[in-house]
């Protein structure tokens, strides 16, 4: 017999009979068992529907919340950063001015009293110095009262 | 229960009221021959049913978008072979062997098979079968089986050449057996 006809026989030879063997009753209760996948498949599918839409609305709630605490944190803290370094810089200003010892407590009107005060003491001063030097002088010069009102 | 025709039991599906019963009907109508198919795929018993039961339940899901292009047999077919194909590939990839050493495993596995009742002669074919590419097993049995029908997505003259090269390879691994 050819060789080729031996190759074929061995396998249109073999018993196409199914090796392969099921449990018992296995096709009975198949369909049922595909049935209660579906079923508990499509309750789980609505259960993660229902809670992705509770988590969904928490979350945008707590979004919401949390945006509108940053807006006044960020505000109440950019309103007293700004007062604190001006409050901060008129200290530091009086630290410095104290330190070099250049004004110490005086305003404006102050001084100008004590210079006022000041220069009246110096024209006092010049005043009698002067009165004397006039009163020896019309001395000197024998110039009497009535000379002088003349000359005035 | 009753046997409808294909064309009733898809009407019947997108009834909200007959839908169940209309699956149900489906199932027991179709169940052993898509199991066999992929018993023969995976050998395992236990992967089978899973693979099964996965089909079905795409079925379910997506009957009411079948648009009969093709029979409803052909295209639950072909959901059952995509199925048992990437329930292969996932098996691969999940335990890091090469497609060599699965193999091997399956055939390990066949033999301590208490669901398998094959002789010797019937275990040395199936380790042959086993050896073949999948695309090229799914051929073989449905050819060798008495099975065939349009179910890869290729044409006749390449589905007779795979069928070619498959029994080649499983009379040269017999002989040398």
């Amino acid at each position: 017999m050819n060789t080729q006809d031996n190759k074929r026989n061995i396998l249109e030879n073999l018993k196409k009979d199914n090796p392969f063997q099921v449990p018992e009753n296995y096709f009975d209760s198949l369909g049922s068992r595909i049935s209660n996948r579906i079923t508990a498949n499509t309750s789980t599918e609505k259960q993660q529907y229902i809670s992705f839409a509770m988590v969904k609305s928490t979350l945008v709630f707590a979004g919401g919340f949390a945006g509108l605490a940053l807006i006044i944190y960020f505000g109440v803290s950019i309103f007293f950063t700004k007062l604190g370094v001006e409050k901060n810089t008129s200290q530091n200003e009086i630290a410095f001015l104290t330190e070099y010892s250049i004004i110490s407590e005086l305003d404006e009107s102050t001084l100008i009293e004590s210079f006022s005060k000041e220069n009246s003491e110096i024209s006092d001063s010049l005043h009698l110095e002067n009165n004397e030097n006039i009163i020896n002088y019309l001395v000197k010069e024998d110039i009497d009262i009535s000379t002088i009102i003349d000359e005035l | 229960m009753t046997d409808y025709t294909d064309k009733d039991l898809l009407a019947f599906f997108r009834i909200e009221e007959k839908k169940h019963y209309a699956f149900n009907s489906l199932v027991g109508k179709y169940q052993e021959r898509i199991y066999w198919h992929i018993r023969k795929l995976l050998i395992n018993h236990e992967d089978t049913d899973d693979v099964v039961q996965n089909t079905f339940i795409k079925v379910w899901n997506n009957l009411a978008d079948f648009r009969e292009a093709s029979q409803l047999y052909t295209w639950i077919y072909r959901i059952a072979t995509n199925e048992a194909l990437t329930f292969l590939n996932q098996k691969k990839r999940k335990f890091f062997l090469p497609i060599v050493d699965y193999e091997k495993e399956l055939i390990n596995s066949l033999e301590a098979d208490e669901f398998f009742s094959g002789d010797e002669i019937q275990l040395k074919l199936q380790k042959a079968i086993l050896g073949l590419p999948e695309k090229q097993r799914v051929v073989f049995n449905l050819k060798y089986f008495e099975e065939m029908a349009v179910i890869l997505d290729t044409s006749v003259g390449a589905l007779k050449a795979s069928y070619h090269h498959a029994v080649k390879k499983i009379e040269k691994y017999l002989e040398s057996n």
